[in-house]
């Protein structure tokens, strides 16, 4: 930051010395109370929504629609609705039992592919189940028993609805978005004002049926769906709406590998940067717009196939350190098949991979550690900013140090050794993301420290980062893992004084 | 007005862009009530100023700065607060609201900042169909096309559009569109003169990297002086042209920092001298402090060959020389684009020109060259992000901030999602990828497009090192299978009696014309013929052959028992070659008598045009071939002479011989040269065959005549015939005899206008 050709006097909520005549614009004591030494906002900063969709983590997201009975990916449009034939009811019920017990926290069902096929009665075209092929295909409405399921698991939900619509004839036309579009994120809104995302591809434009003219039709995506209007009017239903992508509220990472750059900023320069940067972010980006890894866990597509492999519970693993690990979501797609239902394969690798969860993540050894800061924050009336607040489990209390104190030391240390293979770390995103480079040392008799997972880039941290004490994600989980007294994070470098709410150790 | 009719020194990136008509005018100036209220606003909706536990001060006041770019008397002023966000600004509520339209259109904003750092200008707004929307929905946010220079009046200009049914009630201009956290004080800014144009335009101010005339001035001295070309570190671009300011910032030198580096104007001209400029801190400016003699630290100022008796190392140098010394890029400079600026002007250091009326850049017919000086290191960081698929590096590394050597061919896979094929790749090189195309005008990066059919058949393509000259990032363009053109492989092999000489496969879409086949010959194309298959691929692969026919000034055989025997003359004498069984060298005999048996004389070609022919000697049979070093001794003089070798013949001697036209002893005289080194053709020295790689003529030519048809067993005697087309057999009675019918006996043999006896045997 510049200042040029500035007279200051350098104290807080000061007024500048007018310096011109006395018609001249006239600067007015501005002080804001700050009873609890509170730091100052690091922007952007993250709108409440967006704070509760991160917290989701890890959920899931389910393929199913009119592709699961043609066998394609990208159906054209015209595919007959009487194709759409489920060979039972589909059971959304128990696929969002089955990504629980992945230890997933949500899930977002596809009721709208690129095909334009609707999984629920809607007004705005003839082109739904309410025209399949058999009862089972009449009677289901996706978004009612998800959002149904989804509220009785205590889990959060949202849908995919393509803005891509491969079908209708006002697809390209100035009329789509209003008669179409528009009307169909209003339907699913309605479905519950709980919704946490509203997922919105970013494949738009192309070749398609459009209502039998077939034909290329390319839009803007930039304004052609008019999203700052579409955002205001789902926000008015579901305050909480993350909408996701072409929303414009979440980025897309930029892969769909499973994985996020080590180094992650969720701020973002919304408008200008490319969807490949989605990896990174940008340090000074203009907008908070964190990133979304979405991955698969099937070979033959997002869509289920005959004869598809699974991806192993270990791979998914590694697939979650670097995302959910890396300041990133992940959301993990799992089809359901022609009978409605995820294939047992599925429910079992899910199984898997929560019982890898549980067992490498989750007994946070922090929580019976002492912790210790060589910098701490003056406290203000009714908080502090100690450095027990990192491991007292209230994701609301954060340590910090004093402005400009931008480097600093947080220590753990036990009075037993533990064995110790994984330390995660979170910011206090609330007031914005900071930390731009750390170090993770261990001791195991306190006074000689080691560096760890020397190889990773320790530089952000964001909403979570994982670091695995080996410095490999693809084999973290060794069986001896390290014995160790202490744990110190150094916080070598940040855009401001830093703000720790959780240090964890697995 | 008050902003004075400014002649617009208009930077070169504003390609004027011009829109649709305004629908809505807006234009408000502060001067009078011409607005509806005003305030602040912060998009952050925890805000204490949207929370109401503050007030924003902001309000029209006396201008700070009345000046040429903004002589107004009231302007709209507002305290920056260090308690706003990143997009807190002053708000402006709109008389009436504007179209937001689907065409692009520019709100100018005169802005008055003292920070340096970003400005943003944000609409609220509401859909027309909506009538119970809140007219403050929050509509675009958008970043000035230029930059705004801190303690002067900048006319910026925002860039908007929707989707069209949209008014905007409000804007909001963001004077600090950056982190306010590090902000002690809050600070005064000032807005003026916000107005809705078609065009991109600036109002006012000089613009980045001013020059002092206009830039569309036509040099009237061009045909006598003007810059030709500038040159860097060895590599020149030319101008085109002939106005007196060129942009070339489409192109760029390449260096590193700390090079030493030599620059040079090739200037058409006398009597001036030369200057070089870097925009070092890129703030779209070219500085120029001295500090005696030589430039200050930090200028922008590189070199010099003259201002005021000195060039810039600081010595004595001639006025009347441009050219210039070497000069050292900053050691800490970064890697990233740079706006360099080449002038010939005379005794001046002012980068936009010499203004002296007895001097001027213009009656001096100087000229000023701006161009991109890319900085770079070893390597370049390659990434991809894709959906559906991914683009791995061809040796299947992941394209995560992956090292690739810098200005190299990078080799790139293609590995499409199930159900996913690709249409190309898009590809974006340069720096700072992740954020606008231009900064102060200067272009960052670039993209290109490589299409599928540029692709191999492996899904390889190679991007081209040229493109590599900065930080790439790679789009792959996957779409589902069956999207695209089917990709079809065509394969064609070229046949000659039933041989396969050589097989091509491409790969191309369906509905395409067939592609050319690509067989090249060194034969000259009037001897054979490759005839490519007609219409248009279909959708399955193809295997297809393809026929070598002949028209040679010969009958070429595949083997010796069935040639065709001829004599062969060398030169305009029509010398024969002759076997006459030496080692050394081929003889040429000037008459067809110095051979003791025909068949030393006679000569044979076994092969086709694709590949060439070998030379046999019916004398020497089988085993034996016409051959010499193809690292000939020839032009004049030499001691290379083509000699009959045992087949296979040695290393580094020929084994084909490749016929091409002569225009000498027509129509049917022809050169051989030895197959793939076209300069090696037949020539006689010495009366011996031998070569010359001067070109080709009369003494290089040669004529076949056939003398034997082993097929036939006819034995051609008598004189030359030059013209081996139709041959028409007469027996002595005069009757015409057909070819098939032929008998052993004497005959008449026809052939063209020539007429000769042969014995059929």
């Amino acid at each position: 930051m510049k200042i040029k050709n500035l007279l200051i006097t350098l104290s807080a909520g000061v007024i500048l010395q007018p310096v011109y005549a006395q018609t001249e614009f006239q600067m007015v004591q501005q002080t804001l109370p700050n009873p609890d030494n509170e730091p100052s906002e690091v922007f952007p900063v993250p709108h409440p929504r967006q704070l509760k969709w991160q917290e989701t983590e890890f959920y899931a997201f389910f393929h199913y629609g009119m592709n699961t009975y043609t066998g394609l990916e990208w159906g054209n449009g015209d595919e007959a609705e009487s194709r759409f034939a489920p060979t039972a009811a589909p059971n959304p019920r128990q696929w969002l039992e089955a990504a629980k017990a992945a230890g997933m926290r949500g899930g977002i069902a596809v009721v709208k592919h690129h095909d334009g096929f609707c999984l629920w009665p809607t007004e705005t075209t003839t082109h739904n189940c309410t025209n399949g092929g058999n009862d089972f295909a009449r009677n289901t409405n996706i978004p009612r028993d998800f959002a149904a399921a989804a509220r009785e698991l205590d889990m959060k939900y949202g849908f995919y609805v393509s803005p891509w619509d491969r079908n209708s004839a006002e697809y390209g036309k100035d009329t789509y978005v209003k008669n179409v579009f528009m009307k169909q994120c209003e339907e699913l809104a309605k479905y519950g004002s709980d919704q946490f995302e509203m997922w919105f591809d970013g494949a738009n434009g192309g070749s398609g049926y459009y209502g039998g003219s077939y034909g290329t039709r390319e839009i803007d995506r930039a304004t052609y769906y008019d999203v700052p209007n579409l955002r205001d009017y789902v926000h008015q239903i579901c305050e909480d709406c993350v909408m996701w992508g072409v929303g414009g509220e979440a980025r897309w990472i930029g892969n769909e590998e499973g994985w996020a750059g080590q180094t992650n900023w969720s701020p973002e320069n919304r408008g200008i940067a490319p969807e490949s940067n989605g990896m990174y972010g940008a340090e000074n980006g203009w907008f908070w717009l964190p990133g979304e890894s979405d991955a698969k866990s099937t070979s033959g597509g997002w869509f289920w196939h005959s004869g598809q492999t699974y991806t192993s519970a270990e791979r998914l693993f590694q697939m979650y350190l670097e995302t959910v690990g890396r300041n990133s979501t992940l959301i993990l797609n799992i089809p359901p098949d022609k009978a409605g239902v995820l294939p047992d394969q599925s429910v079992q690798v899910l199984k898997d991979l929560g019982t890898l969860l549980t067992d490498r993540l989750g007994t946070d050894l922090a929580l019976k550690a002492t912790a210790s800061a060589s910098a701490t924050r003056s406290a203000g009336q009714s908080r502090n900013y100690n450095a027990s607040n990192v491991n007292d489990g209230d994701k609301d209390t954060y340590w910090a140090t004093d402005d400009f104190t931008t480097t600093a030391t947080i220590t753990l240390t036990w009075d037993e050794p533990q064995v110790v293979r994984y330390v995660a770390l979170m910011e206090h995103i609330a007031k914005g993301q900071r930390v731009k480079g750390f170090t993770i040392e261990t001791s195991a008799d306190g006074s000689t420290w080691t560096r760890m997972a020397s190889n990773m880039e320790t530089t952000t941290i964001g909403y979570k980062r994982i670091i695995p004490l080996n410095g490999s994600t693809s084999s973290s989980y060794t069986s001896s893992g390290y014995t160790v007294k202490a744990i110190r994070i150094n916080i070598t470098d940040s855009r401001a004084c830093p703000l720790l709410s959780t240090v964890s150790v697995y | 007005m008050k902003i004075r009719n400014a002649i617009l020194l208009a930077s070169m990136a504003f390609a004027p862009v011009m829109s649709a008509a305004i629908t809505t005018p807006v234009k408000v100036t502060f001067e009078t009530e011409d607005y509806k209220s005003i305030g602040v606003y912060d998009t952050w909706e925890a805000s204490p100023f949207r929370t109401g536990q503050l007030k924003g001060n902001a309000c029209v006041t006396s201008n700070p700065e009345v000046c040429e770019e903004n002589p107004s008397e009231k302007v709209l002023g507002v305290q920056r607060s260090r308690y706003g966000s990143n997009t807190f600004g002053v708000r402006i509520d709109l008389e009436e609201p504007f179209d937001l339209t689907t065409d692009m259109q520019y709100v100018h904003v005169l802005i008055n900042t003292p920070m340096e750092g970003r400005v943003m200008l944000v609409g609220l707004g509401k859909r027309r169909d909506r009538a119970e929307q809140s007219t403050d929905v929050e509509q675009f946010w958008v970043f000035p096309i230029n930059s705004v220079t801190p303690n002067e009046w900048t006319d910026a200009v925002f860039p908007v559009n929707g989707a069209g049914g949209i008014d905007i009630y409000s804007l909001v201009v963001v004077p600090y569109a950056e982190s306010s956290h590090e902000m002690i004080v809050d600070f005064p800014a000032y807005v003026d003169d916000i107005e809705l144009m078609t065009t991109s335009v600036p109002r006012v101010g000089l613009g980045d990297y001013p020059i002092n005339f206009d830039k569309d001035y036509v040099n009237t001295r061009y045909s006598e002086r003007h810059i030709r070309s500038v040159s860097l570190a060895g590599e020149t671009v030319e101008t085109s042209g002939t106005t007196l300011y060129q942009s070339l910032i489409d192109k760029s030198f390449k260096v590193k920092a700390g090079e030493s580096v030599l620059p040079v104007i090739n200037y058409l001209g006398i009597w001036m001298h030369g200057y070089v400029y870097l925009d070092v801190d890129n703030d779209g400016q070219f500085s120029y402090e001295l500090d005696g003699r030589v430039p200050a630290d930090g200028s922008d100022l590189m070199a010099y060959s003259y201002y005021n008796g000195y060039n810039h190392l600081g010595y004595s140098a001639s006025n009347q020389s441009w050219t210039m010394r070497n000069f050292t890029i900053p050691s800490d400079l970064a890697n990233g684009m740079y706006r360099m600026r080449f002038k010939i002007d005379w005794d001046s250091v002012d980068p936009s020109g010499c203004i002296d009326p007895s001097n001027s850049i213009i009656n001096n017919a100087g000229g000023i060259v701006d161009i991109m000086l890319n900085v770079h290191g070893d390597v370049v960081t390659v990434t991809q992000g894709n959906l559906n698929g991914e683009v791995l590096a061809a040796d299947g590394s992941k394209l995560n901030n992956y090292k690739a050597p810098f200005g190299e061919d990078f080799k790139i896979k293609m590995v499409p999602a199930p159900g996913f094929e690709y249409e190309g790749v898009r590809v974006r090189h340069g720096y700072n990828l992740d954020g606008p195309a231009t900064v102060h005008s200067n272009p960052q990066y670039r993209e290109e497009l490589y299409t599928y059919d540029q692709f191999g058949s492996d899904d390889t393509f190679t991007i081209p090192g040229e493109v590599m000259d900065g930080d790439v990032l790679i789009e792959g363009l996957f779409v589902e299978t069956g999207a695209l053109p089917g990709r079809v492989n065509v394969t064609y092999n070229l046949k000659y009696n039933d041989k396969v000489l050589d097989t091509k496969k491409y790969v191309v879409s369906e509905g395409d014309p067939y592609p050319a086949h690509g067989f090249n010959c060194e034969t000259s194309g009037e001897y054979y013929s490759i005839e490519n298959p007609d219409g248009n691929v279909g959708d399955s692969d193809e295997e297809i052959d393809l026929e070598l026919t002949h028209s040679l000034p010969f009958v070429a055989s595949d083997d010796l028992r069935t040639a065709m025997w001829y004599t062969l003359t060398i030169t305009k004498d029509g010398i024969y070659l002759h076997n006459n069984g030496s080692l050394s060298y081929m003889t040429l005999s000037s008459s067809s008598n110095s051979y003791t048996d025909e068949d030393e004389i006679r000569w044979c070609f076994v092969g086709n045009a694709y590949e060439g022919f070998k030379i046999y000697n019916r004398k020497a049979g089988e085993g034996k071939i016409l051959s010499s070093s193809t690292n000939t001794s020839a032009n004049t003089g030499g001691s290379t002479y083509v000699v009959l070798a045992n087949e296979p013949v040695a290393e580094g001697n020929n084994t084909y011989w490749i016929p091409t036209s002569s225009t000498f002893r027509t129509p049917n005289g022809f050169c051989l040269h030895q197959a793939g080194f076209s300069d090696n053709k037949l020539n006689s020295r010495d009366n011996r065959l031998a070569y010359w790689t001067g070109g080709y003529d009369a003494g290089s030519t040669l004529l076949a005549t056939l003398s034997l048809d082993e097929t036939t067993g006819i034995d051609f005697i008598g004189e030359d015939c030059e013209d081996n087309s139709v041959m028409e057999y007469y027996n002595l009675q005069g009757m015409r005899v057909n070819e098939d019918r032929l008998i052993p006996g004497v005959y008449i043999l026809k052939t063209g206008s020539k007429t000769q006896k042969i014995l059929v045997k």
